[in-house]
């Protein structure tokens, strides 16, 4: 049961962490590059962000997926990470507990 | 009055907010409130970046002036609406104002105390939600843009949160002084809601008269923007001491304003038959719907309704959301029944009861809003997109209510535990447009995610309850 809890918050932190780090490459790359006109890679060349010329001389802006392996990668190794943070606080808290009872006995 | 005593509550307030707000639920661990920041920061951060994006791109110096005006003219219908939900708030924490009465404090320096908190909320919420507009907009238009914001939209947001407060407390006063005090908590709310449509209009009107007299250089007088006028008239320091003697009389007003003696809000109305409490489900039902804030956003809902039929405005039926914010209270409100039931009720026939009440209710207020909308001409699939929305929501304000559980009615976890999980949804939502995924696949995400609430809901509740039966230590 605790298995698949930790399994469970890690998949969910893994996405969270995932849409919000892909969120903010694509929010700095926008500011940082400026209204420049042309297509830059974000999010270890996962995403795009395209500054292009519109109608009337007005500037549009797109953005998508470029290449959807780094961001699963990126996914799995969040989700891996969290998964292993949570099991070594499960074992430090269990070592811990089991210090605290050995000194009481 | 003595301001010594003031200052007692607030530091009460303030131990209130760091025990039993940072010290329970979710917030008790050290690691949770080190990621609870992180996550606040990086939303504003992001959300601080987009706004200086999307400044810089499409607007220019003349753009950000009109905006600057709009905003301005408009300061009185936005402070309306977040006083109400302010107020609302407020009402509900009943029970923490009563434990402010073994203090030696009278009822006008609790007033005080508490209205310390409320303007720190209203002024919080305008710094960040301007914030970031005003730095993106000082990069356009330098950084005396930053002084004409400040004498255009927060001198007058705070002049109209005390205009507020002032009627508030006169209501309050009125409807103590002819016997019906105690149900301030339906009929205040009410006043206001009304009082946002006039303001609505107004607002209207004067954004068009501001617009017309901007862009034909002829002269418009708007109060609000007075400051503004002042300022660029006769220089900034006059402003500034326009603005403190308005202060000055506007605050000593709100503290004569206030009644000398304090009145409990009446929480609960006799609504439903009390036959329904024979099942455990309807229960829970009679303490979601008597509660006072839940009768307040069904009454607003039906309002809203009523008014979008009037005046044929072709919107799918998002007026449900209003029902759906119930949730940031509905665990705590239903403590009462965990504990007088003798049997132990397990999580989840707890967490189901918490949500179909809510889900009940969100149907019943569905059935005219779809009605409405489809007679207006709304597809039923947008209704059916809004119904999904609804019901989304009720989950995740049923979540944060356990994560952060409202305790004493307190407003101060609401409104934490709503900024938190609202961070994370928009961030996630971003996420998800940016990888344009098929509607499919996104759907599949969004019912996956909600079945993590749900279960992250029911564990949180099981933890809860078996703390509470001293059956594991916190």
């Amino acid at each position: 049961m605790k298995l698949l809890r930790n399994i469970g918050i890690a998949i969910t932190v893994g996405f969270i962490v995932t849409a919000a780090t892909a969120t903010l490459s694509m929010i700095f790359t926008m500011f940082a590059e400026g209204s420049e006109l042309g297509r830059r890679l974000t999010f270890f060349d996962g995403l795009f962000f395209e500054v292009r010329d519109g109608a009337n001389g007005a500037i549009q802006m797109g953005f998508g997926v470029h290449d959807f392996t780094p961001i699963v990668l990126f996914f799995v190794i969040s989700s891996v990470s969290v998964f292993a943070f949570l099991v070594a606080l499960n074992f430090l808290r269990g070592y811990r507990a089991k210090l605290i009872d050995e000194r009481a006995s | 009055m003595s301001f010594r005593s003031t200052l007692i509550l607030v530091r009460f307030l303030l131990t209130f907010i760091n025990r039993r707000v940072f010290g329970r639920g979710i917030l008790r661990s050290k690691t949770a409130k080190t990621a609870a920041i992180a996550i606040a920061l990086t939303a504003f951060v992001g959300y601080g970046l987009l706004t200086v994006v999307v400044v810089r791109q499409y607007f220019d110096a003349e753009i950000v002036e009109i905006l600057l005006l709009s905003g301005g003219a408009a300061t009185p219908f936005w402070v309306l609406i977040a006083y109400t939900i302010v107020r609302v708030l407020f009402l509900k924490a009943d029970q923490l104002t009563q434990l402010t009465f073994m203090l030696p404090a009278t009822n006008r320096e609790r007033t005080l105390a508490f209205a310390i908190f409320e303007a720190l909320m209203v002024v919080g919420a305008s710094l960040i939600t301007f914030g970031a507009f005003i730095i993106a907009a000082a990069t356009i238009s330098g950084f005396s843009i930053i002084w004409r914001a400040v004498a255009a939209i927060f001198f007058p947001t705070i002049l109209c949160y005390l205009l507020f407060s002032i009627v508030y407390l006169g209501v309050e006063r009125l409807v103590i002084t002819i016997g019906a005090g105690r149900l301030r908590g339906l009929i205040i709310p009410f006043l206001f809601a009304a009082a946002l449509v006039g303001m609505f209009t107004l607002a209207n009107s004067q954004s068009q008269e501001m617009l017309q007299g901007y862009l034909s250089g002829q002269p418009y007088f708007i109060p609000q923007l007075g400051f503004l006028k002042i300022a660029d008239s006769a220089g900034p320091a006059l402003a500034v001491l326009v603005f403190l003697i308005l202060l000055l009389a506007l605050g000593t007003l709100v503290l004569v304003a206030a009644p000398k003696d304090y009145e409990p809000v009446k929480q609960h109305y006799r609504v439903l038959s009390g036959k329904l409490a024979s099942s455990q489900l309807g229960l829970h039902l009679l303490a979601l719907v008597r509660s006072f804030e839940t009768l307040i956003v069904l009454l607003f809902a039906t309002l809203a309704t009523a008014g979008i039929a009037i005046l044929k405005i072709e919107i799918p039926p998002y007026v449900l959301l209003f029902v759906t914010f119930q949730g940031v209270y509905a665990f705590a409100n239903s403590e009462p029944i965990r504990r007088a039931t003798p049997a132990v009720q397990g999580a989840v026939a707890s967490y189901l009861n918490l949500v179909t009440a809510q889900a009940i209710v969100l149907l019943v207020v569905a059935v005219p809003a779809v009605a409405v909308s489809t007679w207006l001409g709304i597809g039923i699939q947008h209704s059916a997109l809004a119904i999904g929305f609804s019901a989304c929501n009720i989950l995740l304000s049923t979540l944060v209510g356990i994560l952060f559980p409202a305790d004493n009615g307190n407003p101060f976890s609401v409104v934490v535990g709503v900024v938190l999980v609202f961070a994370i949804v928009a961030m996630v939502a971003m996420g998800l447009n940016i990888f344009s995924l098929p509607v499919a696949i996104n759907v599949a995400v969004v019912v996956l995610l909600s079945v993590a609430v749900v279960a992250y809901s029911i564990v949180g509740i099981n933890r809860i309850e078996r703390i509470r039966r001293y059956e594991i230590v916190a």
